[in-house]
This record gives structure tokens, C-alpha cells and sequence, in this order.
């Protein structure tokens, strides 16, 4: 059998930022390997990199050293063989939903009818088919990052990058968006590369999840979140639950303290 | 209705004030009548002019050099301000030509320009796409710096080209930015296009104001500012009109 590739597989990554005044390591040394349709999120405190982290995996920005692959392939520049969810709404607001959603269609050549099809399919697997006419402006924002999530599944990519997507929102409307997105991955069956600082969230959602430490990234901890599937929001409730989240928590609060900095671990698929 | 023309009335009221200013100071006769006259004749003049081809001959052709020159302009102004936000070179090599070209008065290259390329058309044409040039290419190029780069992301995530990120973001995006500046620059156009009508013409609005002084009676005068205020003031409003339809969104 030949060795088959990994979703993802990045390897002593670094990311320097260079400013006029200084230089900002926001990625100091990361490896991470995602194996082929797990769901993998990232937690760490605010500015830690774990954005630059998604940014350089979806081929925005450059890294400064390092190896990146997607599915054994070198990423150098984005393509529409990562879905990218950005942090904020990157929805054009000149066009409608149903716009919104054809745009990566249209310009990949799909035929008409069959973009139609397309559109309205995912349209309605995240329950916005009623809405295709509405601006984005017109909507809330929770049904704004379900038209960006639809916009990405719509041009079939192979793995879905999401940064905080669900960060605006409030508990109650978040508790929705993941049992939906867990739904819609469900079917898909894409890796997804996931970013919060939601440890209950990550817990929730993940097979695995990473811990970043703070500034400059590095992985502290990499957690294997052994709940079955299909899983739902009860899961919040039970003790295994709390013991994974006040595991991580720890993770977290242990760096916020004293900053160790422990050799980045690779997840094996 | 009524209530409609009233707030029209109070949007205006300055205007208003002014003309009832000048009524008084007609009807007083405070200054000599040959200075001040009355609007309502300024008005009975402009009424004759608006009914006879004088004004309908000349007013096509400046129309026609006012709107050649500025789609000139905006053809070449917005998609060269977006390339100077996208493309480093570009910009270095247009940012000079900006800088020290501004602060030219224009209007003083028309002699020159005259002297290239004759005194019709081509020669004011050419200096009010000149003109206009200058806040069209800087209000694109800021604006395109301004569009939020997770649109242009976003786009190359869906597998845009540059083509594809020209015409369905970046413009688009940008439009908000490029209406600044061709408002600024349609009453340039307009502006240009009479002086150098007045300067040196036989047809044209500004050809018909200088020709009205001519015969040094005021009321005649007025009558064609006025037209020349009126027409500035629609093709504002369709202007506006147009930029509704385009920006809905914003
Ligand atoms: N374009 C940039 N130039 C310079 N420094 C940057 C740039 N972008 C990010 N940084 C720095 O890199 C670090 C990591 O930023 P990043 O946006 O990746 O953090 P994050 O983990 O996504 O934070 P948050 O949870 O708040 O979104 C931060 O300290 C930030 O200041
Ligand atoms: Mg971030």
C-alpha cells in the first residue's frame, strides 16, 4: 500500500513578522499533523498566532520557515482546495446571499444550472435558503457565518480552515451554529482545521484538540477528545465533559503564569 | 405634494434667502438698476434663452466635450488608482506625477494645448480630462487601499485571477471611493469646459455667456449663469441618481 497523505501536515513551522519598528515571532516552531477527516481545533489566548497559524496554512501570507502541506501537497499560494472561514464576515456586501454563494462557482466556469443546483443545496443544508435574496448587511450575524460557511462548501473544497467563527456570538445562537456545523461535517466528511478560544467549544467539537502556549505560538499540548459521534449538546453536561475542559483550562492558565515553553508534539493520524 | 415641494423649499432656504436679498435690493433700487435687475426678469430672459436653439445648440456641444472628457477621465482614472493600491511600481512611478502635477493651474497648459491640437473640441476635451484625472485617480487609489483585504483573500480563496479580482471586488469594493471622486470632478469638467469655451470658441455655453456680456446688459448675463447653475445642479442629480443604483448596498 502506498503511504497515503495526511489533510494536513505542517513541520516546524516559524512566522516572523517584520514592522518598521521590530520583529514579532508570532509563530516560533509548531509541527501538527491532521490526519484525513478529523476535526482538529486550535485554543490559545488572544495574539498567540493562531490565526498567522490558519492565514499561512490557507496560503494568505508566507511563512518565514517551515513546511506546509495540504493532502502532500507544498501550499504556496490560496486556492479553492482549502475553504477558508475568515475570523471576520468576508462576505461581499454588494452582492446577496444567493450571489454570495455562486461568486466561487461563477468563476470557476461551473454551468448555470448546475451552480443553481449547487447554491441551493447548501443554501438549505445551512437553512438559509429563504434568505438568498437578503444583503448580508440584512442579516444576523450568526446567519452571516452560515452563508460564509455555505459559500465555502459550495466550491467542494478538500479541507475547511475556520478562524473563531463563531466568536461574535452569543451562547445560546454558538450552541446552534456547532450542533449545525457538526451536522453539515457530519455528511461532508472534510478535515477541518478549527480555531477558538472557546475550550468547550474545541472539547465540544474536536477528535483533537492543540493548546497553544502564548506569544510566540508553540504547542503545549495536543488532546485526543474521545466522545463517539454523533454528539450532542448534553454532552456540555457531563463530567467527562468538565474534565477535558478543566484539563485544557489548566493547560491554559499554567502559561498565563510562569511561561514554559515545551517541545512541540506532533499529532499522529 | 404640497408638503413634498415645502421641504424641497426649506432643503433650499439659503437659496431662497439670497434671492429675496436681491429682489429687496432690486426693488429698493439701493443700486442702479443696470447692476441689480429684478430676477424675475433675469428669469423672463432665461425662459426666452431655453426656448430658442441659441441655448440648445451650444448647450449640446459643451455637453458633449463635458461628458467625452469626464468617461475619458474615469475610464482611465479609476482602474489606474486601483492598480496604484495593488501594484508597488505603479504607484512610485504615478505618485510624483501626482504630487507635483496638482498644484498646477491647468487651465494655464490651454494656450499650449491649443497650439497642439487646435482650438475645438480635441484641445478643451483634453483639458478637462486632464482636470479630472487628478480627483478621480486619488479618491480610487485611497479608497482601493482601503478595501478590507479579506475581500481580496476571500476571493483568491475562491480561485479568482487577477481579472476576476478586478471587475468583481476590488471594483465594486472600491465604488464608494470612486463616486467621491467623480462628483468632484463632473462640475470640474463643466467648469473647464466653459472657460475655455469663454477663452476661445464659437459655440458652446461658455461661448453664449461671453456673448451675452458682450452686449454688457446684465439681466442677459445672469440669465446664463443661471442656465449654467441649473445644469451643473441636474447633472449632479443624475450623477446622485446613478450612484444610488450602483451603491444600494452601502
Ligand atoms: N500583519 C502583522 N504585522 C505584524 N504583527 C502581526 C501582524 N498580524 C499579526 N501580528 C502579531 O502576531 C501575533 C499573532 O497574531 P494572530 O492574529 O495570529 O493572533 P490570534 O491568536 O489569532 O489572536 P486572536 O485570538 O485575538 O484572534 C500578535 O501578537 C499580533 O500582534
Ligand atoms: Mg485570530
Amino acid at each position: 500500500m502506498t503511504k497515503k497523505h495526511a489533510a494536513m501536515e505542517i513541520e516546524n513551522l516559524r512566522k516572523v513578522y517584520s514592522t518598521k519598528k521590530e520583529e514579532v515571532v508570532a509563530i516560533k516552531d509548531v509541527s501538527l499533523t491532521i490526519p484525513e477527516g478529523k476535526f482538529v481545533s486550535i485554543v490559545g489566548p488572544s495574539g498567540c498566532g493562531k490565526s498567522t497559524f490558519l492565514h499561512i496554512v490557507g496560503g494568505f501570507i508566507e511563512k518565514s520557515s517551515g513546511k506546509v502541506k495540504v493532502r502532500g501537497k507544498e501550499v504556496e499560494k490560496p486556492g479553492p482546495d482549502r475553504g477558508m472561514m475568515f475570523q471576520e464576515s468576508a462576505l461581499f456586501p454588494w452582492l446577496n446571499v444567493f450571489d454570495n454563494v455562486a461568486w466561487g462557482l461563477d468563476i470557476q466556469g461551473v454551468a448555470k444550472k448546475e451552480r443553481n443546483e449547487i447554491v441551493e443545496k447548501y443554501l438549505k443544508l445551512v437553512r438559509l435558503w429563504d434568505f438568498r435574496n437578503q444583503l448580508p448587511s440584512q442579516l444576523s450575524g450568526g446567519m452571516r457565518q452560515r452563508v460564509s460557511l455555505a459559500r465555502i462548501l459550495a466550491f467542494d473544497p478538500e479541507v475547511l480552515l475556520m478562524d473563531e467563527p463563531f466568536g461574535a456570538l452569543d451562547a445560546q445562537t454558538r450552541e446552534e451554529m456547532q450542533v449545525e456545523l457538526l451536522r453539515i461535517w457530519s455528511e461532508s466528511k472534510k478535515s477541518v482545521l478549527f480555531v477558538t478560544h472557546d475550550i468547550e467549544e474545541a472539547v465540544f467539537l474536536s477528535d483533537t484538540v492543540v493548546v497553544f502556549s502564548g506569544r510566540p505560538a508553540v504547542i503545549s499540548e495536543v488532546i485526543d477528545i474521545k466522545f463517539p459521534r454523533p454528539r450532542d449538546l448534553n454532552l456540555y453536561k457531563s463530567a467527562e465533559f468538565r474534565d477535558y475542559r478543566n484539563q485544557i483550562w489548566d493547560m491554559l492558565h499554567q502559561e498565563h503564569h510562569k511561561p514554559v515553553q515545551i517541545v512541540s508534539e506532533v499529532v499522529n493520524g | 405634494m404640497i408638503k413634498q415641494i415645502w421641504n424641497k423649499v426649506v432643503d433650499y432656504q439659503s437659496i431662497f434667502i439670497l434671492l429675496i436679498v436681491w429682489e429687496v435690493i432690486a426693488a429698493l433700487g439701493i443700486m442702479p438698476e443696470r447692476l441689480f435687475p429684478s430676477m424675475f426678469v433675469v428669469i423672463g430672459v432665461a425662459y426666452d434663452l431655453a426656448i430658442s436653439p441659441l441655448l440648445w445648440d451650444n448647450l449640446s456641444v459643451t455637453m458633449v466635450r463635458v461628458l467625452s472628457g469626464f468617461t475619458i477621465a474615469a475610464v482611465i482614472g479609476v482602474p489606474l488608482g486601483i492598480m496604484m493600491s495593488r501594484f508597488n511600481l505603479m504607484n512610485k512611478l504615478m505618485q510624483p506625477m501626482l504630487s507635483i502635477g496638482y498644484p498646477i493651474p491647468r487651465v494655464a497648459l490651454y494656450p499650449i494645448l491649443v497650439f497642439m491640437l487646435g482650438i475645438g473640441s480635441g484641445s478643451k476635451i483634453f483639458l478637462i480630462v486632464l482636470e479630472c484625472l487628478f480627483p478621480i485617480i486619488i479618491n480610487t487609489y485611497y479608497g482601493a487601499l482601503r478595501v478590507n483585504h479579506i475581500y481580496v483573500w476571500a476571493s483568491q480563496n475562491m480561485g479568482a485571477n487577477h481579472f476576476n479580482m478586478f471587475w468583481k471586488v476590488l471594483l465594486p469594493a472600491t465604488a464608494p471611493s470612486i463616486f467621491t471622486g467623480l462628483r468632484i470632478a463632473l462640475p470640474l469638467a463643466l467648469i473647464i469646459s466653459i472657460l475655455t469655451e469663454m477663452i476661445s470658441s464659437t459655440e458652446g455655453m461658455g461661448y453664449l455667456l461671453s456673448f451675452m456680456s458682450s452686449s454688457l446688459v446684465q439681466e442677459n448675463v445672469l440669465a446664463s449663469v443661471m442656465l449654467i447653475a441649473i445644469l451643473g445642479y441636474l447633472m449632479s442629480v443624475i450623477l446622485d441618481i446613478i450612484q444610488k443604483k450602483f451603491i444600494f448596498w452601502h
